[in-house]
């Protein structure tokens, strides 16, 4: 078992001079007040103040985009910072629902989204072959051997 | 051409017609797509964030699934090509994550390896190999085939298509252009022209909205990228992503609701484009599908009138 994420070197942070060129690149900043990158930097690693930071809602509108990562001046990997920080998140139970329920779905069905009848109709009319469903239960299982257990149930 | 077909959950389920189109190209162009019962990639932008070794962990598992076959791997949508990409190096770099992932897996009677390679059906089609065939579909002799001709489209990618570019682009990456050319060079052969706009290396928002149900502020993104469209006057749009795609078709019809687009134009997944241009049966792309009216007809296409 791993215990450490290894998401990120602090070290690298220590090359952030708060530029904030990550947070001008960042679409969630734009459209979303106080979501802020350079800040999280500052407050998660130079500031010690990771408790507050891990829980605030706010930590889930990255969108994912990794163009903080790829703007960095100093080339630091700021996207594994972010996925640690939401890592870490999860494990104390700052979660939004719909990415519970997201997760709920996937270790139900294999799938993030819910096959419908519908979709197999379609499928029919075009000639396409029934939807395969993946292995669910392998599927669960692999995912609560890795360690989502210890999420889920925390609310 | 022989590959394992990688649908994810989206295509298959909400937008059937694209996997139909990506089929028939595939048949036409003499690529054989060997299908294996894959599970949810899963998404870079969900499960990554919320527990990355249990990301990892499926992610190697759809790995091993193809492994077995000894199949490379055809993606349509740009999260699953990014987290089989990023999952595989990551697991090829990273003793320790590899070791704690093998040993999940063996329990399962699975063993990761590393050998495949992971593609997205537009870098495949933007081989010389498949542009040759593509380009010959402006030719004045070619038979039931439908040249883009005159239509005005613009691309987006999808941000986990090409980044991190250390992982998910070849060679040494320009900061300066970060962007891939596999969808111009495609669409390029196919007699459309492509129409450059501000920011095309914008998200388009979607996962925000999936993540934290805010809907209404991830459009707020997607309203920038629709305004930098409709300034260069675009009259469709391709990505190689079905979460782009309900994002921008769908998020379209949103926007107008509330009075935010002055226009809206089509959306089309870059293998509904290739298998039209093809000769496949209009009807078999399901173009019901889209929200935005999508028409695609004649010899020349055109994308449906704005609306």
């Amino acid at each position: 078992m791993c215990k450490a994420l290894d998401l990120y070197d602090r070290k690298e942070f220590y090359r952030c001079l708060q530029c904030a060129i990550c947070t001008g690149s960042c679409p969630a900043a734009r459209v979303v007040e106080g979501y802020n990158p350079r800040e999280f930097i500052l407050r998660y690693i130079l500031d010690g103040e990771q408790d507050e930071v891990l829980k605030k809602d706010i930590l889930w509108f990255c969108t994912t985009c990794q163009a903080c990562r790829e703007r960095c001046p100093h080339e630091i990997n700021v996207t594994g910072l972010l996925t640690h920080i939401t890592n870490l998140a999860a494990r104390r139970g700052n979660l939004p629902d719909s990415l519970r329920e997201q997760i709920g779905l996937l270790l139900e069905t294999g799938w993030s989204i819910q096959a419908t009848s519908r979709a197999d109709r379609i499928r029919k009319e075009l000639g396409l072959k029934p939807l395969k469903r993946p292995d669910a239960s392998e599927i669960s299982q692999i995912l609560r051997e890795a360690g989502l257990d210890k999420i889920l149930d925390k609310k | 051409m022989r590959f394992s077909l990688f649908t994810g959950c989206v295509i298959p389920i909400r937008y059937p017609g694209m996997e139909a189109a990506t089929r028939f190209l595939a048949t036409k162009l003499g690529i054989n797509l060997v299908d294996v019962k894959f599970g949810c990639c899963p998404s870079p932008s969900g499960l990554k964030g919320v527990h990355f070794d249990a990301w990892l962990s499926l992610a190697a598992r759809n790995l091993c699934l193809t492994e077995e076959k000894g199949l490379d791997v055809l993606t349509i949508c740009s999260g699953c090509t990014n987290t089989l990409r990023e999952a595989n190096h990551i697991l090829l770099m990273d003793e320790k994550k590899r070791l704690f992932v093998q040993e999940v897996l063996a329990r399962h009677g699975k063993q990761f390896k590393g050998s495949m390679k992971i593609f997205n059906l537009a870098e495949i089609l933007a081989r010389d190999e498949y542009l040759d065939r593509l380009e010959a579909v402006c030719s004045p002799t070619a038979s039931g085939l439908r040249p883009l001709t005159g239509l005005r489209i613009g691309t987006h990618y999808g941000c986990h298509y090409y980044r991190p570019a250390s992982v998910m682009q070849d060679g040494e990456p320009d900061p300066r252009f970060p962007l891939p050319e596999s969808m111009e060079l495609i669409l390029e052969a196919l007699g459309a022209n492509i129409v450059e706009y501000n920011r095309p290396d914008l998200c388009c928002g979607a996962a925000m909205g999936f993540n934290t149900g805010m809907t209404d502020r991830a459009l707020e993104i997607t309203r920038e990228k629709l305004h930098w469209m409709n300034e260069a006057g675009i009259d469709a749009l391709a990505v190689p992503c079905p979460a782009c795609f309900t994002q921008f078709d769908t998020g379209q019809i949103l926007l107008q609701r509330k009075n935010k687009l002055p226009r809206t134009f089509p959306v089309f997944h870059i293998s509904e484009l290739v298998a039209y241009a093809l000769g496949s049966d209009v009807k078999s792309l399901n173009l019901e599908a889209h929200r935005i009216p999508a028409v695609l007809s004649g010899k020349n296409a055109r994308a449906a009138e704005p609306l």
